[in-house]
């Protein structure tokens, strides 16, 4: 309780002392999540876009585990979770859909140019110390140019190493659950003199997840398992942190995924054989470069090279051979190089650039070999005084593609702004009026316009409009009890949304569809002193979202709400902690919303909650620390579906511990 | 369940009106609504729809063809407790039954005549999938997407046999002695496969268009649709002295009738938004004019033709269109092309309708 009033205090402090020294960036990273950040959920007051933050030791103790689990926990976010821990889960901010959200892991945005969208299933937050959402880019000015781009980032950022009285530490972690699950997993630090350290870290998952659900057809219902969800992992990391005698700093990293899953797919009646397989394999090396050249200019620039490759097979007999085989590989080369400048006080500019090459070969014979060179660069001003804060920037993406075979798309360009404001009302209270307003677009993915005779090379890319007007406050009431409240109403637009689109022979994608998005997203986090000891923090988020469908009057869609939308979402945390046991306690609800665009009773899908508990405890021992964790997730066993007959697994466990030495 | 829920209530009136009607010995068998649990009139029709693959949204809907009401209900679930599934891509009526084909959920299905099922078969491990239907002389003759044609006793759905066809066989047809089904290839097929009704034992392979999925016959006359090369939907007239193919139009439904072809031909140059040209193929003459439909409603022509089928007894036509997401039409014609009414398929993507009296 104590640490967090301290800490309440510092924020208080850090906020009028950032507020009067602003600089191009740095500065706008300490702001990120300042103000609750000690106690979990935090959207940051300050910023001038929304953004909300979970702090890894949060999401520790309210027994996350996986990305998905933190994010579905953000207000106006939305995670289509296939179910189970294979299941694919992408990410949508405020419906404008998944391919609008960037995914930035460490400072750089992880793309996958051939689905279009990132699934974050295979992300864990054993290593992460924070994750945060922004609404059109965080406020970090010198970030790189694909951030500028997106109209929502996911930024993950994993711990740095820290050390205290060794040079070393070891973490040895292991990790059992229901339907299988065994995840075991090792890290180790090292600092090896005062300016470099490096950290390396592996695990290992698997689990059968052959998870129990009731199925309803009809007036019967039948208890069934998941079927062919089986999955393992292995996944290593290593980063290498150095600072150099000017005291520029360098991050480089290293990263390594395999898995090979079965994919249960959808519930068919009368038919639960599922014989699909699919392989992963991901390999990345990024490295950041950080340099203060002067007062006024600093530099920041990245590298990245991104090798993935997947193989997909289903056996039926249906298939020549009894098989269907397809393998695909991407590569990415990326450079990205962000100058900043501040020639004078509260003013700052900075000028990003982002070169990317990304390739797709597969293993289909007309397949056109797609390699598409992206350009983007942002142009960004900010002025930052006393008590306003505004952001403009604007980003110019220049794409051509090459193609083996086939017609070759037109070259794109195309200019995307967006302005953002934050003032403080009260010079002595944090209470803030915030208001933005973005354009942004999303190309075509290689999927979208190369797949198998469904691609189509014609697609025009898919605009997004979000505007966003809110309110922000974080103090203290009865004079303990802090609080941050924040509230934001929106308005969003979608043109010339992607889809698949059904023809009288055979799939294909199409520029159809225009989508409204009104909203309210509202977030509280408040930090309960109980007695001496013993401290509590609870938060929360709401919700409340028409998508309507405004493509054609003509259609039966028209007016009706986008499929799995509900119109009230929410979620809550409470964390007690003392000196015995730590307990959280997690809920996420979700209201009535429709598997289909055509809102027809058939397609009605009930609402859920689904409850959590997990409780926590550490032991100081003599030559090390040790964490017990154990989870009861769905605790009420609530039989649900994000997407319909994908369903989610009923009341199970997890345990873990974890030995630091 | 009430019958008032399910019925509108023209509905009861007519069922009077229907057993006042009737002539036929028929009548005194009631075999047909054994185990019903809603009343049906004797002259009654069904529509298949569809759905969308995965979405378990397949639906059997009854209609009263002499008023064009339908129930308000999937009437396989209200007589069965349970839903059709995923993807039922065909249906037949024979002999006072219903069979029905659901392709994703693998298996058939025989349903007394309103809509009770009597008997399943779903073990379609080795021969893939089921896709169509086909019934003659107590037998069903059912694609398998395997390769196979599979025989079932009609009554029992015992197997009995199956032959090797060529990938993917789609729709069926029994003619004049034997089984003629065409071959998809998942898209690279180009084949008709034939094989003699009594022997069933093998499979001759005639060439014919690319990516083929339909055939019809009537009057002798024998017709293969197909997606082409270049997805042109060419729609072929069977030559079977030279076991060669003539192509007489491009169509994505049509309907096998004396000695005509009628086709829609739903086109579209964005994938959005269609036109649909109707025609009628003499097969005595050889040539193609228009199919005048009068007082049509003009959404036809803007819509996805995706069933045209003939009611037997009247001689009307039903066209059945689609959105692909939303709940199918069906505009019904009487037999002199005369446009009556329009009613909802129920479901997504109707795809049959059977009559039965």
């Amino acid at each position: 309780m104590h640490r967090l009033i301290t800490v309440l205090c510092v924020v208080s402090l850090a906020i009028n002392v950032s507020a009067q020294t602003d600089s191009i960036a740095g500065k706008t990273h300490s702001l990120a999540g300042v103000e609750v950040s000690a106690h979990g959920v935090s959207a940051d007051v300050t910023a001038a876009v929304p953004t909300q933050t979970l702090q890894g030791t949060m999401m520790q103790q309210l027994g996350m585990v996986t990305l998905s689990d933190a994010v579905k926990h953000f207000a106006g976010t939305s995670v289509r979770d296939y179910g189970g821990i294979g299941g694919m889960k992408t990410v949508s901010v405020r419906n404008l859909g998944a391919h609008h959200t960037a995914v930035s892991y460490d400072g750089i945005t992880v793309s996958d140019t051939q689905a279009g969208q990132i699934d974050i299933a295979r992300f864990s937050l054993d290593n992460v110390s924070e994750v945060s959402m922004a609404l059109g880019q965080s406020g970090d000015q010198m970030q790189s140019a694909r951030h500028y781009a997106s109209a929502g980032v996911l930024s993950v950022e994993t711990e740095r190493p820290h050390f205290t009285d060794k040079d070393y530490t070891l973490r040895a972690r292991v990790r059992g659950g229901a339907f299988g699950l065994v995840s075991p997993s090792l890290r180790y630090w090292q600092r090896v003199d005062s300016t470099t350290s490096v950290s390396v870290d592996g695990s290992y998952m698997r689990a059968d997840g052959a998870y129990p659900f009731t199925l309803v057809n009809g007036r019967e219902r039948t208890k069934e398992k998941r079927n062919n969800s089986d999955i393992y992992s292995w996944q290593a990391e290593a980063n290498l942190y150095h600072t150099f005698r000017d005291s520029s700093s360098m991050q480089t990293k290293a990263y390594y995924y395999y898995s090979e899953r079965g994919l249960p797919g959808v519930v068919i009646l009368y038919n639960n054989v599922s014989t699909e397989r699919l392989w992963d394999e991901n390999f990345f090396a990024q490295s950041i470069y950080d340099k203060r050249i002067s007062k006024q200019w600093q530099l920041c620039a990245r590298l990245k090279y991104n090798h993935s490759w997947n193989k997909y097979e289903d056996t039926n007999v249906k298939y020549d051979g009894g098989k269907q085989t397809d393998i695909d590989r991407q590569d990415e080369y990326y450079a990205s190089a962000t100058i900043g400048w501040k020639p004078v006080a509260h003013l700052s500019f900075s000028l990003a650039e982002d070169g990317a090459v990304n390739t797709l070969r597969n293993n289909i014979g007309e397949s056109p070999n797609p390699v598409r060179f992206t350009s983007l660069t942002a142009v960004t001003a900010r002025y930052h005084d006393a008590r306003l804060l505004v952001d403009g920037n604007l980003v110019g993406t220049f794409i051509t593609e090459h193609v083996s075979t086939g017609t070759k798309p037109d070259n794109r360009r195309r200019l995307s702004p967006s302005l953002s404001a934050s003032y403080r009302l009260l010079a002595d209270v944090p209470l803030f009026v915030r208001a933005m307003f973005k354009s942004t677009f999303r190309v075509p993915s290689f999927n979208d316009m190369y797949y198998l005779r469904i691609g189509n090379v014609g697609l025009r890319p898919e605009k997004a409009l979000e505007y966003d007007a809110g309110m922000t406050w974080s103090g203290r009431l009865f004079r303990k009890l802090g609080v941050q409240l924040t509230l934001d109403g929106y308005y969003s637009a979608v043109h010339d949304k992607i889809v698949a689109f059904p023809t009288t022979y055979i799939w294909k994608m199409a520029n159809f569809g225009r989508v409204h998005i009104t909203g309210l997203d509202a977030t509280l986090a408040m930090d309960i002193p109980v007695v001496r000891n013993i401290s509590a923090s609870l938060t929360a988020s709401y919700t409340l979202q028409k998508a309507i469908d405004k493509t054609d009057k003509e259609r039966e869609s028209y007016n009706d709400q986008l499929p799995y939308t509900p119109e009230n979402s929410g979620s809550a945390t409470a964390m007690v902690n003392t000196p015995w046991v730590n307990i959280g306690y997690s809920l996420t609800a979700c209201g009535e919303r429709y598997s289909m665009g055509n809102n027809a009773a058939e397609y009605r899908m009930s609402p859920y909650a689904e409850h959590s508990v997990t409780a926590s405890h550490e032991f100081v021992l003599r030559h090390c620390r040790l964490s017990l964790s154990a989870s009861i997730l769905n605790l009420t066993n609530k039989q649900y579906e994000i997407i319909q007959y994908y369903p989610m697994p009923g009341r199970n466990w997890q345990m873990s511990a974890t030995a630091t030495f | 369940m009430n019958f008032k829920q399910y019925l509108v209530s023209a509905l009861c009136a007519l069922t009077l009106v229907a057993g006042f009607a009737s002539c036929s010995n028929d009548d005194d068998d009631t075999s047909w609504k054994e185990g019903s649990k809603v009343d049906m009139p004797q002259y009654r029709a069904f529509v298949l729809t569809e759905g969308s693959y995965g979405g378990n949204n397949s639906h059997l809907f009854f209609v009263d063809p002499s008023a064009d009401t339908t129930s308000v209900s999937d009437i396989y679930e209200t007589q069965n407790g349970k839903k059709v599934g995923d993807t039922a891509n065909d249906m037949i009526a024979d002999d006072g039954d219903i069979y029905i084909v659901v392709n994703v959920s693998k298996y058939i299905a025989r349903l007394n005549g309103s809509g009770v099922e009597q008997v399943r078969y779903a073990d379609f491990s080795k021969l893939g999938e089921p896709r169509d239907v086909v019934a003659d002389d107590g037998k069903l003759y059912v694609t398998c997407y395997g390769g196979y044609v599979a025989r079932f006793d009609a009554k029992t759905l015992a197997f009995e046999d199956s032959v090797k066809v060529n990938a993917n066989p789609e729709q069926i047809i029994v003619y004049n002695g034997k089984i003629y089904c065409v071959n998809s290839g998942y898209g690279k097929g180009h084949t008709m496969s034939i094989i003699d009704e009594d022997k069933f034992d093998k499979a001759e392979s005639v060439e014919t268009l690319t990516n083929p999925y339909g055939i019809q016959e009537a009057n002798g006359h024998i017709y293969v649709s197909a997606y082409g090369s270049d997805y042109s939907n060419p729609v072929a007239i069977y030559n079977a002295s030279t076991k060669t193919f003539k192509q007489i139009g491009n169509a994505g439904r049509v309907l096998a009738y004396g000695d005509n072809l009628y086709m829609a031909n739903s086109k579209s140059t964005d994938w959005v938004n269609y036109t649909t040209t109707l025609s009628i193929y003499s097969a005595t003459s050889g040539s193609t004019s228009a199919w005048t439909l009068a007082n049509a409603p003009s959404a036809i022509g803007k819509s996805i033709v995706y069933m045209i089928e003939r009611n037997p007894y009247d001689g009307s036509i039903y066209i059945g269109t689609t959105d692909y997401y939303s709940n199918g039409k069906v505009y019904h014609f009487d037999s002199t092309g005369k446009y009556k009414t329009m009613f909802s398929a129920g479901g997504i993507n109707p795809n049959s309708m059977v009559f039965l009296k």
